[in-house]
């Protein structure tokens, strides 16, 4: 492996992993091999999603800025920026997510040289490059590379990821970019959504942190109202947690867009549940990221589409919504209520402290921005 | 003629990034990924020992497009170990992309050196026994050219890939530094409909006395001086097949040509024979290009002769072999009047001066006809 020739010098004593599902998990430093998904845990964690090794990372970020509050970004241009940095075309420069550190506010990029791989309306990043580069923006507007392979780290392994197979209508694409797909920290556990090599093949992950090897796995069953069936091979695009009475949930949300609650109380190892679908958000669209925020005392679950203007949902919407959608909806928007906010082109988005959302929107001079938004906005 | 737009990005790319004499002989390299290196490695040789050390922070590496907008250097480490200061980028270079290396020696009395470079050829699709694309000719063919010298041709032997096509070529001076900024640089190249011929155009707007950028940059060339014009190895045609091995074609810069070509001091020798081609001595090597089209002879009537049109003799010799043969009686030879000498002068018209300004020679300036006559 490259980082590893390049790093070898600095590495931690790693254990190598000889293959998906037999080995039993771990929770030695394993390499790298792709950085899917980011998302921050307690005390300067950053969870790197690695769907390449069907692993996940945590890298202890070490002492840290102490918060900067009011820090806002304004980046014109950042994938020529990045470019300019990694040795590559601004056309090539491919985030494939983002995450804000809650403590030093500043924002984490998980990227590839490989846009131009992407060749179609639907490829998500992961489907069509391996993430490599983990770029830190600081609130100054610098940008730094984060040498991971260096950093300690802990890491755990899934078990049994989805293999390799080809993907079912996306040409020339397979599946394994989708073992994991998003991540959450709470309660003291790493939810991790994305595909298994099980019968049902939607999973969610729970995985204790500090890691101890264990990870329970959970197979997912929704209603999918643009298909009007049952579903459980698609994986979850986009999810946050989230308590309702002192219970704890996981909202999550599908391509074309079912948006559904699971109790996350019953995500128990080699269960199957299934989730209740609450809402229909539009066909032809899948969700980019989720965040709850608040705003005049309640809180509210902002999503970023790749087709459809942002939304938001009331949790109090949520809270009482009592129905389940099992037929397929006209027009396929059913379900919670729902306002939409102006905001296209977005393509990753994060929280930024209590007050303000970082995101990641495609201009329409074709530049991607790296901009802060108020919550008042939303 | 400069149009508005081109002198507005000459404007805006005018750096003060000239070659400077230089007392040492240091050499930029690079080097493609190898076991020892793998992401590929810029390579500055030739400095002096007791300056190795200061030399690391003076090579940048950056994408030609960071480079363009001014921006900042690739993430990378510089070691000088064995007597070499060595780049090495974070990431692999990757082909496809165009990069710029440049080391600014003269901080330590050294060379400034730069370039320009694909780090890698793509996967090729090389047929086994074809011959590689070559090279094989370059305009003005002579060995001497003016110092405001308009424009070059290259000839391959096969159809070439236009992308990206100013990464491959470079001019470098006999200090072996590139020339910067010598050629407008259209995104892909001015190519023949074939794309067999490729033409290089010098900046217009710094060789047009008294415009912006000859203000701020002077002329690419320097009289007195010998300049070596490169096309790179990792060159490919149409196919995919690399030219193999750079392409290198000196040439010693001399005075400006500042006047016009005469048509009224060729010599023109009438055929002689009726197989025989119309030759033409010029008074100066004319642009090759718009020889093999701009002169023309047709009979008293007006009919075209039709013929094999060959420019030789350092472009200052025409000829004309007849299709049909030369039948007795008057030719008349047509000069196009916006024939080009090798610095854009025409014979009614300097390059960098307006009509009314008439040239010095005064050379007839509308179209001019030469007669000759054919008797067996």
């Amino acid at each position: 492996m490259k980082l590893t020739c390049w790093l070898a010098p600095f590495l931690v004593p790693c254990v190598a992993f000889a293959g998906d599902g037999a080995q039993p998990a771990s929770k030695a430093a394993a390499d790298v091999a792709s950085i899917s998904a980011l998302a921050f845990g307690p005390d300067g964690v950053l969870f790197l999603g690695d769907s390449r090794a069907g692993a996940v990372h945590a890298l202890d970020l070490g002492e840290r800025d102490a918060p900067s509050e009011g820090t806002r970004y304004a980046m014109l241009d950042i994938e020529a920026r990045i470019a300019a940095l990694v040795g590559t075309k601004e056309a090539d420069v491919m985030i494939h997510d983002l995450a804000a550190d809650p403590r030093s506010r500043a924002v984490y990029l998980a990227v590839s040289r490989g846009r131009a791989k992407q060749t179609m309306e639907w490829h998500i990043p992961n489907e069509v490059a391996d993430a490599d580069i983990l770029i830190r923006v600081v609130p100054d507007g610098s940008i730094e590379l984060v040498e991971y392979g260096a950093m300690k780290r802990t890491s755990v392994k899934l078990p049994n990821p989805t293999d390799d197979h080809a993907h079912l209508w996306k040409p020339d694409t397979t599946v394994r970019g989708d073992a994991i797909t998003d991540m959450a920290f709470v309660d003291g556990h790493l939810l991790v959504s994305g595909l298994s090599n099980e019968e049902f093949a939607a999973v969610l992950w729970r995985v204790p942190y500090p890691f101890d090897g264990k990870v329970a796995s959970t197979t997912l069953e929704i209603f999918h109202g643009a298909h009007g069936e049952y579903e459980t091979y698609a994986p979850i695009r986009a999810f946050v947690p989230y308590d309702f009475d002192g219970e704890p949930y996981v909202l999550a949300s599908y391509l074309c867009t079912p948006f559904v609650e699971f109790e996350a109380n019953a995500l128990q190892d080699a269960e199957h549940i299934r989730g209740r679908t609450i809402a229909e958000l539009g066909s032809g669209n899948y969700p980019v990221d989720m965040i709850v925020y608040s705003k005049g005392g309640e809180d509210r679950v902002l999503i970023a589409n790749s087709n459809l203007p942002m939304m938001i949902l009331k949790t109090a919407d949520i809270a009482s919504f009592d129905g389940e959608l099992t037929t397929e909806p006209d027009g396929y928007i059913a379900g919670v209520p729902y306002e939409v906010r102006s905001g296209t082109g977005i393509t990753q988005m994060d929280r930024l402290g209590d007050d303000a959302i970082v995101m990641l929107q495609r201009m329409s001079n074709g530049k991607l921005q790296l901009a802060t938004w108020s919550t008042e906005r939303f | 003629m400069v149009d508005r737009t081109l002198l507005a990005a000459l404007l805006a790319v005018a750096t003060s990034g000239c070659a400077t004499p230089r007392t040492g002989a240091p050499t930029l390299t690079f080097e493609a990924p190898n076991a020892a290196h793998p992401t590929g490695s810029v390579v500055v040789q030739g400095v002096p020992d007791a300056k190795l050390d200061a030399a690391r922070a003076l090579l940048v590496v950056r994408t030609q497009e960071s480079r363009d907008a001014d921006g900042p250097a690739i993430f990378g480490t510089t070691t000088s170990d064995g007597g070499v200061v060595r780049y090495e980028p974070r990431f692999a270079f990757l082909s496809g992309v165009a990069y710029h290396a440049e080391f600014r020696g003269t901080e330590l009395g050294l060379a400034h050196l730069a370039r320009t470079f694909h780090a890698a050829v793509r996967p090729g699709t090389e047929r086994a026994g074809e011959p590689a694309p070559r090279v094989v000719a370059v305009h003005p063919s002579g060995a001497r050219v003016p110092a405001n010298l308009l424009r070059m041709y290259v000839t391959f032997s096969e159809p070439m890939r236009a992308r990206d096509i100013h990464a491959f070529v470079r001019v470098l001076d006999d200090d072996g530094a590139e020339v910067e900024q010598a050629f407008v640089e259209f995104e892909h190249g001015i190519w023949d409909d074939a794309r067999r011929r490729l033409t290089l155009l010098f900046h217009p707007g710094r060789l047009k006395r008294g415009v912006g950028p000859n203000l701020r940059m002077g002329p690419p060339l320097e009289a007195g001086r010998r300049y070596t014009l490169v096309i790179d190895d990792a060159l490919r045609d149409e196919l995919g097949r690399p030219l193999g091995a750079s392409f290198e074609k000196s040439f010693v810069v001399e005075a400006d040509d500042r006047s016009s070509p005469d048509p009224r001091r060729w010599t023109v020798t009438a055929p002689v024979a009726a197989g025989a081609p119309l030759d033409v001595a010029l008074d100066e090597p004319l642009d090759h290009a718009l020889l093999s089209r701009m002169l023309t002879v047709t009979n008293v009537a007006g009919e075209p002769v039709v013929g094999d049109v060959r420019v030789g003799d350092g472009e200052t010799r025409w000829t004309l072999a007849p299709k049909e043969p030369w039948r007795a009686g008057e030719y008349i030879l047509w000069v196009d009047p916006a024939l080009e000498d090798l610095a854009g002068n025409t014979p009614g018209q300097l390059f960098d001066r307006g009509p009314i300004e008439r040239s010095a020679s005064g050379a007839p300036r509308g179209p001019f006809g030469m007669p000759f006559s054919f008797s067996p």
